[in-house]
């Protein structure tokens, strides 16, 4: 048995000090190399979690200039309460000109304006800002990088 | 001290009361349970080996869980989760079974596997007790090498490490990317409009890094433990309440008993349970 050999004394130092150095330095291979080897042990928590989430401001453009639009009032839900998860966080700049258009129609309004910056393991990233006119603009490409990042990695 | 004997009289040498590693012994067990029970269901697509492995593991957790044959069936549980984690999580592809939570809890059980944590609070210990009391002679004592739970504690330094470095970037430290993760988990993509927001970000994302740089160095030092471990434990509350992090702040918190003194913690029960005899 493995309890009994460990019991003598150079066979414990040699185990357990070459589990002490696994348990320490297993995750440089996957941490610093990004070497995907799953016996390699990495301790990312949540390192991808809420990535590619959309911060949206929306406003409505009149003769009296910006008016801010409340996103969940808007598309008929009152408050944000009641909203499906995927209108309440919106992730990515397609589905964020893709929910830009339904408040378009659901308003009305022809001219929809938005400060929109979208979340990525570096930071937030501007995608539109208030030049841009959300009811005419085209809806992007599906981006497949873009959704990889997104991923929950957990 | 020189660091060579730190290590073989502290470390590897390690000795003391099983109390505590028993008690891990069942805090580890109720969390496996409570994360892996999901996965660990029979259905009628699956093999007959799966099925066989599943029957394996509700036998060897209950009987880790009670301290039955403690050490086999410590081991043949953390064994299970191996095999589980490492080749049907990640060489199969059953995602479901890869997260950080459910290798915290694989590595948990298999140093465990290292202590004599039947010693204590088992039936095991029970057993022992009564053959003593039978035969009138002394109970064996609840003593043993105890470097399995050092093993346990270097775990938890080395996550904090780890975690530490993958977050010691701007984009973390400037409190965006915890801005996300609380606008995913909580806000949707409505920033919240209250004042303060983004600055409580960025505080908290520099807080915590800083507190995990610190951690895995100070958790270490006993005289030390009346901050760390509350500052710990703390830690691990907070996520919990802001982030949906399911077992993993429990699983922490029971890993987090390893940097404890296991015969100061075996003398602190002995006083509560004196208490009022």
């Amino acid at each position: 048995m493995l309890w009994a050999w460990m019991a003598a004394p150079t066979h414990r130092v040699a185990l357990v000090s070459a589990l002490a150095m696994y348990i320490l330095f297993a995750p440089v291979v996957r941490h610093v190399f990004h070497i995907p080897m799953p016996w390699f042990t990495a301790w990312f928590m949540y390192k991808g979690k809420g990535g590619g989430i959309c911060d949206i401001r929306l406003y409505e453009r009149t003769p009296e200039g910006l008016i801010r639009i409340d996103r969940a009032e808007s598309l008929g839900y009152g408050e944000a309460g009641p909203m499906p998860l995927d209108e309440h966080r919106v992730m990515g700049a397609r589905a964020a000109v893709i929910q830009a258009k339904q408040i378009c129609l659901t308003l009305p309004t022809e001219d929809l304006r938005g400060e929109i910056r979208c979340g990525r393991y570096d930071g937030w990233h501007e995608r539109y800002n208030t030049t841009t006119n959300l009811c005419r603009t085209p809806v992007p490409n599906r981006n497949i990088r873009r959704r990889a990042e997104a991923s929950d990695e957990d | 001290m020189r660091i060579d004997r730190l290590w073989l009289d502290r470390f590897v040498g390690y000795e003391g009361s099983t109390r505590l590693v028993g008690v891990l012994r069942i805090l580890c067990a109720l969390v496996i349970w409570a994360r892996w029970g999901q996965f660990m269901r029979p259905n009628d697509q699956m093999a007959l080996p799966y099925i066989a492995v599943i029957v394996l593991f509700w036998f060897a957790s209950s009987a880790m869980l009670i301290g039955l044959s403690t050490r086999l069936a410590t081991a043949t549980t953390a064994a299970i989760l191996v095999f589980a984690y490492f080749f049907v999580g990640h060489r199969l592809g059953v995602d479901e079974l890869v997260a950080h939570h459910t290798q915290a809890h694989t590595l948990f059980t298999v140093w465990l596997a290292f202590t004599p944590c039947g010693r204590s609070v088992s039936v095991d210990r029970w057993l022992a007790v009564r053959r003593a009391t039978r035969t009138a002679s002394p109970p064996p004592a609840e003593h043993g090498p105890l470097y399995g739970q050092r093993l346990v504690a270097l775990q938890v330094s080395s996550m904090y490490l780890w975690t530490a470095y993958e977050k010691s970037y701007a984009g973390f430290l400037s409190g965006s990317r915890m801005e996300q993760i609380f606008m995913y988990d909580v806000f949707g993509s409505d920033y919240p409009d209250w004042p303060g927001f983004g600055p409580l970000m960025t505080l908290s994302a520099v807080l915590t890094t800083g507190i995990e740089w610190l951690l895995p160095v100070a958790l270490w030092f006993g005289r030390w433990q009346r901050f760390t471990l509350p500052a710990a434990f703390l830690l691990h509350a907070l996520i919990y309440h802001g982030i949906p992090v399911a077992t993993f702040t429990v699983t922490m918190w029971a890993m987090l008993l390893a940097y404890l003194d296991a015969d100061r913690f075996h003398a602190w029960i002995d006083r509560l349970t004196e208490v009022g005899r």
